[in-house]
């Protein structure tokens, strides 16, 4: 491979994992310098190293393996993708547990191993890679509710990841490929539209949505920022890739806008309601990719850069509170702006970049979609998304800024105090959304398309400020009404619970009958036959095989004494052992 | 100085509150003179159409979700846990 046009950024975080697993804890202030060096690794590589072009290509077992298709799409991606890594990195850095850092390191290698690759098996490999990182994100927070909202969020992205992997055999059976190519809206058979639900599970396309809201409120605090940058992101990414033009995306996307923004606007937990708002902004990246022109889905790409900023943003701030108090409840705080001043400093910043304000970079990204829509002729899907555009700014522009920082009566409680890295992570994200809104073109020249796009034109400008001020005054006559309340609210959820329940009882009575019926007609018909041919078996045995084998059974009887020391029954180890073993095989893959 | 410029404002909360609706009428005065060129349907040509949309789209967004919606789909904290 030839370092100087392709270096994959992988491999830095794969490598400060396998390190992380030599270090110790108490020495904590040494290696925590270790961790913003994979990023800024990858975002010299992608910068500087990168050409476009299809880069390492491995065969194995017939099949070729790309680990390295670089074009302007993927390297937009990859470009935000490398620089929240080195945000979240720096947010984290006073975190002693190392088994954080290891999950996340995994998990941002597999969001490049997702963006570089170049076929189907590659793309599955590290997507997988990415639900089982991202699982241990949420464990790691080691509560009893973290725990089962773990195994809600991995469930479901093993049905996501089925789908995906049923397309892509389907697929490969009907092309004889397995090469990660666009299907064209009108020529899409079955097995891509199961890719496309495969996709759509982690971009939280409705109603496969409510694995979100439920999972990331529960991880932890760090984990919650890496979280709200990759998952969604990469599925917005592999879906520009393939699916740009279906307009089964642009309605479910301008829905989602719209989904989000209204649940946050009744949500009382604040990483509940940011979670929502990645949906509601996820929304506007699917609906733009659905709709398919080069405006739309430049735009598509700008909002997902733009949003990894001010959505790792929002969450650091919410992460902040919820460091500083103990809660992320709105019904248990106020007044905070008094006591974490740059905390709230930071959150506004990115608050006024969601909801798309002129100088911030939500607004050289959103209008640029919603324009794209209109320009395309797609009026109510253009209206759709500027009212979801209302409800974003209500919700998490003014609502949770409102009741966590100045509503009366003012937290009175201790605040634990926080830790200088979190504030250096919150001011560079700071930064990033301001002068990226000031100087468009930073973002613009990256975009898969050519930009004609003028943002800050007079009218775009008074425009936003019309819509955005007077649903400021919306808020203002609404203030006693909005007020949240210490409640949660009923989504989708509900709905695959009782499905899961349907089918624990389906295991428990007819599956389970079945398998007890079974098992008794084995022990009474198949075990005589099986007992008569072990006898035969037996004499052949002691009269010729015994001597030779003893020696090997002696050699798989040790092996398998030091296997079951690695079988402890749980199930978290198993999956992690699973993660260790696949990245050992990458390595192999890459190396050799 | 983030805190004394909070509590100034809280100190004068009318002022703001003028302040705001001064700055509401501005825009919609602006509003009579920028129209867009080309505009994407009629009633965008109409000054002061946005102005109406926010504020209309609030406070939908506010009454049906939290005077019907949030009273049919909200349950308990402990809803889930206790099942």
């Amino acid at each position: 491979m030839n370092l100087s046009n392709f270096f994959h950024p992988s491999i830095g975080f794969f490598a400060a994992a396998m390190l992380l697993l030599l270090v110790k804890s108490e020495n904590h202030k040494v290696w925590r310098w270790l961790l913003p060096l994979p990023p800024v690794l990858a975002i010299i590589a992608v910068i500087f190293l990168m050409k476009d072009g299809v880069h390492g290509v491995h065969r194995y077992l017939g099949l070729e393996l790309t680990f390295g298709r670089v074009d302007k799409l993927s390297l937009v991606f990859a470009n935000i993708f490398a620089i929240q890594s080195l945000i979240g990195m720096i947010y984290a850095m006073h975190l002693k547990d190392r088994a954080q850092h290891f999950a996340a390191c995994f998990y941002v290698g597999g969001a490049f191993g997702c963006v570089f690759a170049g076929d189907y098996v590659t793309l599955f490999i590290f997507w997988e890679m990415m639900s089982v990182a991202s699982t241990f994100l949420v464990w790691l927070n080691r509560s009893e509710r973290s725990t089962r909202a773990g195994f809600r969020y991995f469930l479901f992205h093993i049905l996501g990841g089925l789908f995906l992997l049923a397309g892509m055999l389907l697929r490969h059976n009907a092309l004889g490929t397995f090469a990660f190519t666009p299907v064209a809206p009108g020529a899409a058979q079955f097995y891509d539209y199961m890719i496309m639900i495969g996709f759509c599970v982690n971009a939280a396309v409705l109603p496969l949505h409510a694995w979100l809201p439920d999972a990331y409120p529960e991880a932890t605090v760090t984990g919650a920022v890496f979280m709200s940058a990759f998952t969604t992101k990469t599925a917005v990414y592999v879906l520009a890739r393939g699916f740009a033009g279906f307009e089964i995306l642009a309605v479910m996307g301008v829905l989602m806008t719209i989904y989000g923004a209204a649940y946050a606007t009744i949500e009382n937990n604040a990483r509940r309601i940011l979670s929502y708002h990645i949906i509601s902004q996820v929304g506007y990246m699917v609906a733009g990719i659905g709709i398919g022109t080069a405006m739309t889905v430049n735009g598509a790409c700008a909002h997902a850069y733009a949003h990894i900023l001010y959505k790792g943003l929002l969450f650091m701030g919410a992460g902040c509170v919820l460091y500083a108090t103990g809660t992320a409840k709105l019904t248990e705080l106020g007044g905070l702006a008094y006591r974490l001043p740059w905390v709230m400093f930071c959150y506004m910043v990115a608050a006024v970049s969601i909801s798309g304000f002129p100088l911030f970079n939500g607004f050289i990204s959103k209008t640029m979609t919603i324009t794209g829509a209109a320009e395309a002729h797609h009026l109510w899907l253009t209206l759709g998304m500027e009212v979801a555009a209302v409800g974003t700014f209500l919700s998490v522009g003014i609502k949770l800024p409102y009741f966590a920082f100045f509503h009366k009566s003012d937290y009175t409680k201790d605040i634990r105090p926080i830790p200088a890295n979190m504030y250096v992570a919150m001011s560079i994200a700071a930064f990033l959304c301001f002068i990226i809104g000031v100087m468009p073109d930073l973002l613009y020249r990256l975009l898969p398309y050519p930009v004609e796009y003028v943002p800050y034109t007079s009218w775009h400008v008074l425009q936003t400020l019309l819509l955005l001020s007077f649903t400021g005054l919306g808020f203002y006559l609404m203030r006693r009404v909005i007020v949240p309340h210490a409640k949660i609210n009923l989504d989708f959820d509900y709905v695959y619970r009782v499905l899961g329940n349907i089918g624990l009882a389906i295991a428990r009575w007819p599956l389970a009958r079945l398998d007890n019926w079974w098992t008794e007609f084995y022990n009474r018909v198949g075990l005589v036959g099986m007992l008569l041919v072990a006898k035969i078996s037996r004499l052949f045995d002691e009269k010729a095989i015994d001597g030779v084998v003893d020696g090997s059974a002696y050699t798989v009887l040790g092996a398998g004494g030091r296997l079951a020391r690695v079988q402890t029954g749980k199930i978290a180890d198993y999956i992690g052992l699973a993660l260790v073993i696949a990245i050992g095989v990458f390595a192999m893959f890459y190396l050799f | 100085m983030f805190s004394r410029l909070l509590q100034w404002a809280r100190d004068h909360y009318l002022l703001m509150k003028w302040l705001f609706f001064g700055w509401l009428a501005a825009l919609v005065a602006v509003n009579v003179f920028i129209l867009p060129h080309h505009p994407h349907f009629e009633l965008e040509a109409f000054p002061g159409f946005w102005a109406v949309f926010g504020t209309g789209c609030g406070l939908a967004f506010v009454v049906i979700l939290k005077k019907v919606i949030f009273l049919m789909i909200s349950r308990p904290e402990d809803f889930y846990e206790s099942k």
